[in-house]
């Protein structure tokens, strides 16, 4: 009888335990879910982050072939060309970055990649074809891009009215390359609360005479 | 009682074996875990060690006369430290390679003076008829017409761009990067440039010449009069700036963090410090 009680007791504590350790680690388990969910989502954050700050301000020409930047940045996303894309490790591509609604008051971030490996971009209108895509991340109550920058090539260059300040470079919502053929200096993202500030690469004035220079 | 002799060492067996087990997921789910933790913490120390000793490097560059390293001074300023032509250095645990980019060669950009790159490729191993045929793709794209005859008229704008259409490697365009910049230098400076760009710059025996003075450190402009029998134009200086590419990597453990970028630094200008160019560096073990 003894050992039958025992035997009892045993199991009850055994299972009690097991019953105690299934919870811990059912918990633990939500936890590390969204923790590894927050990691990746972390990680592919960094490889869109590395892909703005390594773009390529690239001089095209437009329908009437006046020369500009091919850089479009909106509210809601930009297009640039980058020296280092998420998915072709070996060559430049063109890539999209932009939001996109997630149910009511929700956005996602989106990363869309055309590679340059065979193509010559050399106009605006160039067709493209964008055949990667990745959703960095999701559930953004709020998520805008925008732009720092001269406000044209023309101011960057010009002295200034007597008695005015002079032009200098400033914050701008919307920021198209070809219309102000210059590029941006930095791209302000907001994420959620908070603002992320990418320091891109500038080389216009080169660009704009080496165009020049060969037509 | 006889018969229940055992059932407690079998039981003490039990029970030790289902501890046993718990214990050892959760001693593997630990570690695979805090592995993962470490990782983590490693790549933003790493990332941040970087970003600090660039920040100081790029300081010190607004604000320090660009001289050459100065051996037996304070070694915690990083302007004691540095050199300027691609050699390494390390400042605050972070290993740097900072190359004047006026002591590389411009990329040809128009079809007419394509024989610079054309001895690169010569001193890189391709036969002279084969370097003719690749500098002979630069010199169609650099002339390419539409059907309707204007002009394409494009520069080539990236240095992958060039390993495209040349058909090099990785390797090769690494080499190439090591020469030419499309920066638009307008000076070459002799005491930073690569030895292979120097051989580029002075054919034949003259670069052996202008190597050696450099090594001992002998390179001035009466030098260059006594080398080359004439006097330094205004297109070869022994200074460095404005541009410079950074590399830096941060090591902990067998893994490293590399950054590379390419900054334009002029304190008195209204935008003292430009960012020209960055990108992914290939990995030094891939390149030696």
């Amino acid at each position: 009888v003894e050992l039958l009680i025992s035997v009892a007791v045993l199991g009850m504590v055994i299972g009690l335990a097991s019953y105690a350790f299934s919870l811990f680690s059912g918990s633990w388990s939500v936890v590390r879910l969204s923790t590894d969910a927050q990691i990746n989502s972390a990680q592919r954050l960094d490889l869109v982050r590395h892909a703005l700050e390594n773009s390529i301000p690239w001089g095209v020409r437009d329908s009437r072939d006046n020369i500009g930047f091919y850089f479009l940045g909106r509210e809601e996303g930009l297009t640039l060309v980058t020296s280092t894309p998420v998915f072709s490790d070996d060559s430049h591509a063109v890539v999209r970055v932009f939001r996109e609604m997630e149910g009511a008051n929700r956005w996602r971030l989106v990363y869309e990649e055309a590679p340059l490996r065979s193509t010559r971009l050399t106009r605006a209108d160039q067709q493209l074809d964008f055949r990667h895509r990745m959703i960095v991340m999701g559930g953004l109550a709020s998520l805008r891009f925008r732009y720092f920058g001269w406000a044209s090539l023309q101011a960057s260059v010009e002295e200034g009215v007597p008695g005015a300040p002079p032009p200098r470079p400033q914050w701008f919502g919307d920021f198209d390359g070809l219309v102000r053929q210059i590029s941006p200096q930095r791209i302000g993202l907001t994420l959620g609360g908070a603002e992320v500030v990418i320091e891109i690469p500038e080389r216009v004035s080169t660009v704009v005479e080496r165009l020049r220079v060969v037509e | 009682v006889r018969p229940a002799r055992g059932v407690a060492l079998v039981l003490v067996l039990v029970l030790t074996m289902i501890l046993g087990l718990l214990m050892t997921q959760l001693s593997l789910s630990t570690r695979a875990q805090t592995g993962r933790a470490q990782a983590l913490t490693d790549l933003t120390q790493r990332r941040l060690a970087l970003h600090s000793a660039e920040s100081v490097l790029l300081f010190g560059l607004l604000t320090r006369p660009w001289g050459s390293a100065r051996a037996g001074f304070d070694e915690a300023a990083v302007e004691n430290l540095w050199r300027f032509d691609g050699e390494p250095f390390t400042h605050n645990g972070v290993e740097f390679f900072v190359q004047d980019v006026s002591g590389r060669l411009p990329l040809p950009q128009i079809a007419d003076s394509l024989i610079t790159l054309e001895r690169a490729l010569v001193a890189m191993g391709y036969t002279s008829i084969e370097a003719e045929r690749k500098t002979l793709r630069l010199r169609d794209f650099y002339s390419s017409t539409a059907p309707t005859g204007k002009l394409l008229g494009s520069p080539i704008q990236s240095m992958d761009e060039l390993g495209d259409l040349l058909g090099l490697s990785r390797r090769e365009l690494e080499l190439l990067r090591g020469v030419f910049t499309l920066y638009p230098v307008t000076q070459f400076n002799i005491n930073s440039a690569s030895p292979l760009a120097v051989r580029i710059r002075y054919p034949g025996f003259l670069a052996d010449s202008v190597l050696m003075y450099r090594e001992r450190e002998q390179l001035d402009a009466a030098a260059v009069f006594r080398l080359t029998g004439r006097s330094t134009d205004e297109f070869t200086v022994f200074f460095p700036g404005p541009a410079f590419e950074i590399r830096a990597r941060a090591s902990v453990g067998d893994v490293a963090l590399e950054s590379l970028s390419v900054w334009v630094i002029q304190p008195y200008e209204y935008e003292p410090l430009r960012l020209w160019e960055r990108r992914r560096p290939l990995a030094l073990e891939q390149f030696q």
